[in-house]
C-alpha cells in the first residue's frame, strides 16, 4: 500500500530534491535540536519535529507544494531541506532553505534554492516567490542577495518579527 | 498537479465512511482542535498549530501507511469525527484511538461503530495481534467505550517515550481471536 502525495524529484549537479523517507528523520531531528535551526523556529525536542516532520509531508497534500529533502548525491546523506511553505499565519508562500551541519559553505543552498523556484514558477504557478529571513541571519541574507532578492519590508509571522525578501521573477521559457 | 494520498483504504460500517484525511476536512478539523473536546488529548491547540496538526496526520500515513481516518456518515463526505491507527515517534506499539468532533453527534454509537471497524481492519490487513488504547483517566466516556470494545487495563504496558504521559491509561484490546470477525 502507497499512502505517499506524489512529490517530484529534482536534480541539480550535486543534489537531488526529493519527498520523506522515515530515514531522514534523524537527520531532520538532530538539525531541528541545534542551534542551527534558531531562525527557523528552533530548537525543538524530538517530540515536536516528529510533528514537523509529519506535517511537512502533509503540507504537499494539502497544497500541492512543500518542502523538499535535499540529499546530497555523492553520499546520500540528508543535507537539509528546500522548498515553498504556506504555513497558517503566512502572508504568502515562502522559499524557504535549511542546510544541514556539515553542508554549508559548499553551495548548495544555492543550487537548491534555484531548482526549487524555477519548480516553483513552472510547475506551482507560484512566481515571484518571497523569503522571510531573522534580520540577524547573516548567511541567509547574503544568499537571498546572490539570489538576486531584495528586501521589501518587516513583518511579523506568528509573533516573530523578520524581514520579506522578494525573489526575482523568473523568467519561464 | 495536485499531489494527495493515493490508495489508502476505505473502511465501510452500516452507517459511516472512514477514509484517510485530505484537504476537504482542514476547515473542520481545525476548528475541532481549538474546542475543549480536545482536553484529554493535547487541546484545545492555538490556531497556528492546528493547521500543522492536520498536515501531521496526512504525514502519518504517508510514512507508516496507516493513520486516522475520518469519520464521515454514509451518503456525506463531511467529517464528524476521527478513529484509527497511530504510531508517532516515541510509541511502543501502535494505537487504536478515536474523537467525535462535536456533541451532535455524540452519545449514538458512532465511535465504537468506527473503533469497531477499525479494530477490524488492523487485524484483518495489517495482520496485527494487538492494540492499545490510551487514555486519560478523567475521561469517562473513552474509558466507557473502552470497555465496551473488550479493553482491559494493561498495568504492564510501556507508555510512549513522550513528555506529559504519566498517570495515562493502557486498555489493551481483545486480541484477534477473542473479536468476532
Amino acid at each position: 500500500m502507497s499512502a505517499h502525495p506524489a512529490i517530484p524529484v529534482l536534480e541539480t549537479r550535486d543534489l537531488i530534491l526529493r519527498g520523506y523517507r522515515e530515514s531522514d528523520f534523524p537527520a531532520f531531528a538532530a538539525f531541528a535540536a541545534s542551534e542551527r535551526s534558531r531562525f527557523v523556529g528552533g530548537p525543538q525536542s524530538r517530540h515536536d519535529s516528529w510533528r514537523s516532520f509529519m506535517a511537512s509531508i502533509g503540507h504537499w497534500a494539502l497544497r500541492g507544494y512543500g518542502m523538499w529533502v535535499i540529499e546530497h548525491r555523492d553520499t546520500g546523506a540528508m543535507a537539509g531541506r528546500v522548498g515553498v511553505i504556506l504555513n497558517d499565519g503566512w502572508h504568502e508562500p515562502e522559499l524557504g532553505w535549511h542546510i544541514y551541519d556539515g553542508f554549508e559553505g559548499r553551495g548548495f543552498a544555492y543550487q537548491a534554492c534555484l531548482a526549487a523556484r524555477a519548480h516553483a514558477a513552472r510547475h506551482f504557478g507560484l512566481n515571484p516567490l518571497m523569503s522571510y529571513i531573522d534580520a540577524a541571519n547573516d548567511r541567509s541574507l547574503r544568499l537571498a542577495r546572490r539570489l538576486g532578492c531584495c528586501f521589501e519590508r518587516d513583518v511579523e509571522v506568528v509573533g516573530q518579527p523578520c524581514q520579506l525578501w522578494r525573489h526575482p521573477i523568473e523568467e519561464l521559457r | 498537479m495536485t499531489p494527495r494520498l493515493t490508495d489508502t483504504p476505505v473502511l465501510e460500517t452500516d452507517r459511516l465512511t472512514l477514509r484517510a484525511f485530505g484537504r476537504q476536512d482542514i476547515e473542520d478539523g481545525v476548528a475541532f482542535l481549538q474546542t475543549e473536546r480536545t482536553r484529554y488529548m493535547f487541546g484545545p491547540m492555538k490556531s497556528h498549530e492546528t493547521w500543522n496538526h492536520m498536515a501531521g496526520l496526512i504525514g502519518h500515513w504517508a510514512i507508516r501507511g496507516f493513520g486516522l481516518f475520518a469519520i464521515c456518515l454514509k451518503g456525506s463526505d463531511a467529517a464528524i469525527g476521527d478513529a484509527g491507527l497511530l504510531m508517532p515517534e516515541g510509541y511502543h506499539e501502535p494505537e487504536l484511538g478515536w474523537g467525535v468532533w462535536s456533541a451532535e453527534h455524540e452519545g449514538k454509537g458512532i465511535a465504537h461503530e468506527a473503533a469497531l471497524a477499525v479494530r477490524a481492519h488492523a487485524y484483518r490487513d495489517h495482520g496485527w495481534s494487538t492494540l492499545v488504547s490510551y487514555i486519560d483517566p478523567d475521561n469517562a466516556r473513552s474509558i466507557a467505550l473502552a470497555k465496551r470494545l473488550g479493553c482491559t487495563l494493561d498495568p504492564d504496558a510501556r507508555l510512549p517515550d513522550l513528555p506529559d504521559w504519566e498517570g495515562t491509561l493502557t486498555y489493551r484490546h481483545p486480541a484477534p481471536a477473542e473479536v468476532p470477525s
